[in-house]
């Protein structure tokens, strides 16, 4: 079995633990963008998840005597995250705010039939392509909580099946599975999104805004 | 096993670090048949990024500087609940709980054990008048030394 690579972000929290905020100010600089689009993404809210982001961090400092580096530094990034984003949407859940201009689009029943449509539309232009990543972002915050955390992760960060099952607190072959079905109830939520070939050109990173800020 | 791989490169698929170069090759690789994957893949690479607010680094490093947000060193026993100290926790756990059940189970035996003898000690103080009933008093015993009625022989006395 060949040995794990080593992890320089655990290097850097290793001496975070040592009360070091250079190291900090590293590991912040590089993963404040994935954990601010993870928890955006959890609470569907870009304000809230500022705060929340924010606070992941000051908690990565805080109990940065209890890390030990047995597992991957995002490992124990992004389990701080969910938590946190977790407790949020209980908190919302206890007392929750409905946007008076936004309605609640949640299921495939409530897609728009012009949509539908779209799959005869021209080429999309940018305003389509806007409309179509909202739907998007709509479909992932209507996906169950772990379909939507292991996604995430598996987009935005580099980490294995095993790590993300760490976070989930789940088995591997159990997170392999969340990750299917997160997928299937994506396509089938944005079916007649993806026929109209607005994706179709090839995409790879550098087509991108920048990842990490 | 075809499956578990083919569903491994849909979920490869998804990585938004995937150069150009090695998309096409997944794409080449799982054909048109996943059309509808590749479709999604490219829909959820391209999503964008959150705009970070400029003065982030600045609030989360303020924050630090708040007294409540000082490291905090983890209570003594904490140490217990980690991987390699939780086993040998519980084999001691386990072991002083044996102990102390074999102690006072020891401590029962002794005392049925001793009980009886003590009783059979009292009967030298009994006089001989009271000893001209023994047998009757056996008859009334259900058991050898651990039946002795000690309401009994005191009343006698």
């Amino acid at each position: 079995m060949p040995a794990p690579a080593p992890d320089p972000d655990a290097e850097l929290m290793l001496r975070v633990k040592r009360g070091d905020r250079g190291a900090f100010e590293e590991l912040l600089n590089r993963w404040r963008q994935p954990v601010l689009n993870f928890v955006a993404r959890q609470l569907h809210d870009d304000d809230e998840a500022e705060d929340v982001a924010q606070h992941v961090f000051v908690q990565v400092w805080k109990t940065a005597a209890r890390y030990e580096p047995t597992s991957r530094f995002t490992t124990w990034l992004f389990t701080i995250a969910r938590n946190l984003a977790l407790n949020e949407l209980r908190r919302r859940g206890r007392h929750p705010a409905v946007p008076l201009d936004e309605p609640q689009d949640t299921g495939e029943a409530e897609i728009p039939r012009q949509h539908v449509d779209a799959r005869t539309a021209p080429p999309a232009d940018e305003a389509q392509l806007r409309e179509l990543e909202r739907k998007i972002e709509e479909a992932l915050a209507a996906l169950p909580e772990p379909q939507r955390t292991a996604i995430l992760l598996f987009r935005d960060t580099e980490m294995s099946y095993d790590d993300i099952a760490r976070v989930l607190k789940c088995s591997v072959s159990a997170t392999k599975s969340v990750i299917h079905r997160g997928r299937e109830t994506l396509k089938a939520r944005l079916k007649p999104y993806l026929r109209t070939g607005a994706w179709a050109p090839a995409a790879g990173p550098e087509t991108f805004p920048a990842r990490r800020g | 096993m075809a499956d578990l791989a083919s569903n491994e490169s849909l979920d490869a698929l998804l990585r938004r670090s995937l150069t150009a170069e090695q998309r096409a090759a997944l794409e080449h690789k799982l054909g048109t048949a996943a059309a509808e994957d590749l479709a999604l893949a490219r829909a959820l690479a391209r999503l964008p990024d959150k705009p970070v607010a400029s003065n982030f680094n600045a609030r989360v490093l303020a924050a630090l500087d708040h007294p409540l947000a000082a490291p905090v060193a983890p209570p003594w026993w904490t140490a217990l609940l980690r991987p390699r100290w939780a086993a040998a926790a519980g084999v001691a756990l386990a072991a002083m709980l044996a102990l102390a059940g074999w102690q006072q189970h020891a401590r029962r035996l002794q005392a049925g054990t001793f009980r009886p003898i003590a009783a059979l000690g009292a009967l030298d103080q009994l006089s001989p008048a009271v000893l001209q009933d023994f047998d009757a008093i056996q008859r009334y015993a259900s058991g050898p030394a651990a039946g002795v009625d000690f309401e009994l022989l005191e009343s006698l006395q």
